[in-house]
């Protein structure tokens, strides 16, 4: 089978779905879309065809059509991880877990990807200092949330779990990105070895933006 | 010079175990200055000025390779562990590395399980109370970070109930019920951490009870700072 | 006084201030927050304040001369106009660093293997032969040419690896263009970058490719020109200092720098301020 994903190499949330795709062993092909500077994904044709929303990624799965990165990882995840599950478990209380943790992935692509947006790409109608302590206040609580439960269980990822899931796909990249909005992670040291431990997973390739690990 | 005196002058920079051998560079912080922290495969610690001396590009941008040389992220020259020297340039492979090209290195120990690093470059060796400021067969319940000046951290460490120990920033106390050393970094103008070891065991409640007490600490601290 | 800079080589040059659609809006210049529109028939205007501004509309972008006085007409760019080639505008993109850092970055070709892994270069392909670089005495731009690196995929279009032909050319402190091998074997698609310098340490980077290309759509080659562009960017934000320095010995360069070498002696001859660092004692 062949996934079609609506897709913008800059993106976080388009990169949530590419390196999913990889990670599950699914081919897919890239439909680029003119985010910037043709806006394509505001276009007439584009809300009223692809997503009335305005917004990327998109998946188009043998015409089963999907919005949203996180609604996209859990349906991904749902039908194409192997008998493990480990990227969607399925323990009420670790998909719990991983639901709260999607939420925070909202809240950071509604403060970090929102004030890179406007760093980058120009949106100079955001308010940039409230997405930038927005963002601040969910990574201390992510700091505090992955340096706590290392300490006491001496697991790494965000659900209590020994192997990453959705969850931290979807955190990932506009924590990784932040500094291209202004927010420094300097003072975030659990988050940043969270970085580090996520972009050394087998099969990582990152972004632009996000180096994936070189050969040693 | 004293002990005291010349212990103040060693960073805490990050817990030992933090930085892996031959694995992650981790960003470290002291008195404003930018370090590259990262270990050599034989475990050797190497803290480094932030800055590669081709184009001033941060080394925690790039990665270790060999098991002990560090390749800057832009374009892959790299420094070897010890002396800092620039040993390859891949734009030029046949070349030998100019003699002039060194990271700039600075001395480090690791001590009561964790990395110290000291600025001055007067080849002092680490005195051997920075072993005794955490009790053997703690637990590093975690660092804290705070936005506010060193000196606003140790202005309320007292009123907390901790006491200065000989060390200087290294205190005493206890959080959550469970006595507690806390080691304090001066990193920026308005970020410190405070490294809390504590003898609480992983997992327990006591430990959870440290770690909500620490989190009011950060809070009482950053709230009394901004008035 | 308006303007964060009295530096002659920005106030009396030509400072693109973004493109010469979607007007009226604001643009930022030199720290300060500039209103530009279009009269009825066309005539471009810029406004800082109640102050008029020089302006001028050329290749899709207007560009500004602050002080009113420019030193020499803009840069000539025949590949615009010329029949056969498809223009694209790639957009601007905000980076926070000095733009001279910027240039020296899109002249550099010991990078590739690195910062564009698997796109521009792959290790370990990673030597840079000789190439010649001089200033045009007429002009006084800079040529860099007989560059050549080998790429396993020099751009949307190619699927192998081959070795690619570069030539550089530096228009302005601000303003470069690349030259590379294209579909036609007798000419060599175009890349300009243009600057706009926001202020010492902020610039919006505009990029506009002049291509033989009949096959790629346009969100295709815009996908390719920013998925090279992000790769620089956490590079070129994280210079431990934004600024160039152009003194000192705080940074070396070897012997394949030889553009960057050129581009900052160059800076240097012409009293160049702006964006720069003081030297450390």
């Amino acid at each position: 089978m062949t996934v079609k994903l609506y897709d913008y190499p800059l993106s976080g949330n388009c990169f949530k779905v590419r390196q999913m795709l990889l990670w599950l062993g699914v081919d897919h092909a890239s439909v680029p879309v003119d985010f910037h500077p043709g806006r394509e994904h505001k276009s007439a044709r584009f809300l009223a065809q692809i997503n009335p929303l305005g917004q990327l990624p998109v998946i188009d799965d043998e015409g089963f059509v999907l919005r949203d990165a996180q609604a996209i990882l859990v349906y991904l995840a749902s039908r194409y991880d192997d008998a493990r599950q480990r990227w969607y478990p399925a323990d009420p209380k670790l998909r719990g877990q991983v639901a709260m943790w999607l939420a925070m992935a909202d809240e950071i692509t509604r403060t970090a990807s929102a004030a890179r947006l406007h760093d980058a790409l120009g949106y100079t109608h955001l308010d940039i200092e409230a997405c930038r302590r927005g963002a601040r206040a969910a990574f201390r609580v992510l700091d505090d949330h992955l340096a706590e439960q290392h300490a006491a269980t001496g697991l790494r990822w965000l659900v209590a779990a020994p192997e990453p899931t959705i969850a931290d796909l979807a955190c990932f990249p506009y924590v990784a990105l932040a500094g291209e909005g202004g927010i420094s992670l300097d003072e975030f040291p659990a988050l940043r070895r969270w970085v580090w431990d996520f972009r050394h997973l087998p099969g990582f390739v990152g972004m632009s933006g996000i180096f994936p690990a070189g050969p040693a | 010079m004293n002990p005291s005196a010349a212990s103040q002058a060693w960073h805490p920079v990050a817990p030992s175990a933090e930085v892996r051998a031959g694995a992650n560079i981790v960003a470290g912080f002291a008195q404003g200055q930018e370090l590259a922290l990262w270990r050599a495969a034989d475990g050797s610690p190497q803290a480094w000025e932030n800055r590669c001396p081709h184009r001033s590009v941060r080394f925690t941008l790039g990665q270790v390779t060999g098991g002990d040389r560090l390749a800057c992220a832009y374009h892959g020259w790299q420094y070897e562990a010890g002396s800092g020297a620039c040993v390859r340039i891949p734009a030029h492979p046949a070349m030998p590395a100019p003699r002039n090209v060194c990271a700039k290195t600075f001395a480090t120990a690791d001590a009561a399980g964790m990395l110290w690093v000291r600025l001055a470059a007067d080849g002092a060796d680490a005195p051997s109370e920075l072993g005794d400021t955490v009790p053997a067969g703690w637990h590093l319940a975690r660092t804290l970070t705070l936005r506010v000046a060193a000196s606003e951290v140790r202005a309320a460490l007292a009123p907390h109930g901790f006491a200065s120990t000989g060390t200087p920033d290294a205190w005493q106390g206890a959080l959550g019920e469970s006595p507690i050393a806390a080691l304090l970094l001066d990193a920026q103008p308005q970020l410190s951490f405070l490294h809390l070891w504590t003898d609480a065991a992983p997992g327990s409640d006591a430990m959870a009870r440290v770690h909500r007490a620490a989190r009011q600490l950060r809070s009482d601290i950053e709230a009394a700072a901004s008035h | 006084m308006p303007f964060v800079t009295d530096d002659p080589n920005m106030l009396d040059d030509w400072l693109v201030v973004g493109p010469a659609s979607g007007l009226p809006r604001t643009a930022r210049l030199l720290g300060e927050t500039l209103h530009l529109h279009t009269d009825a028939d066309g005539t471009p205007h810029a406004r800082l304040g109640n102050d008029a501004l020089t302006v001028q509309s050329r290749y899709g972008f207007l560009w500004v001369c602050p002080s009113g006085r420019p030193a020499r007409p803009l840069f000539a760019f025949p590949e615009y106009e010329e029949p056969g080639r498809r223009i694209v505008d790639c957009g601007g993109l905000g980076v926070a660093v000095s733009g001279l850092r910027v240039i020296e970055n899109f002249l550099d070709m010991a990078h590739f293997p690195f910062v564009h892994p698997d796109y521009l270069g792959k290790v370990p392909h990673t030597e840079v032969a000789k190439y010649n670089v001089e200033v045009d005495a007429a002009t006084d731009e800079i040529w860099a040419t007989d560059c050549r690196f080998w790429q396993p995929r020099a751009s949307a279009a190619h699927d192998t690896g081959s070795e690619v032909f570069y030539k550089y050319r530096v228009m302005q402190p601000f303003s470069a263009m690349l030259y590379k091998s294209s579909h036609r074997p007798d000419r060599l698609d175009a890349i300009g970058l243009f600057l706009q310098p926001v202020d010492d340490e902020h610039v919006i980077a505009h990029t506009l490719l002049a291509y033989f290309d009949d096959v790629s759509s346009d969100a295709e080659l815009i996908a390719f020109q920013h998925t090279i562009f992000g790769q620089d960017k956490p590079i070129l934000e994280n210079h431990a200092f934004k600024r160039m320095p152009l003194e000192g010995r705080a940074e070396t360069p070897t012997r394949g720098d030889t553009t960057s070498v050129t581009y900052r002696r160059w800076l240097r001859e012409r009293g160049m301020r702006f964006g720069t660092a003081r030297a450390a004692a």
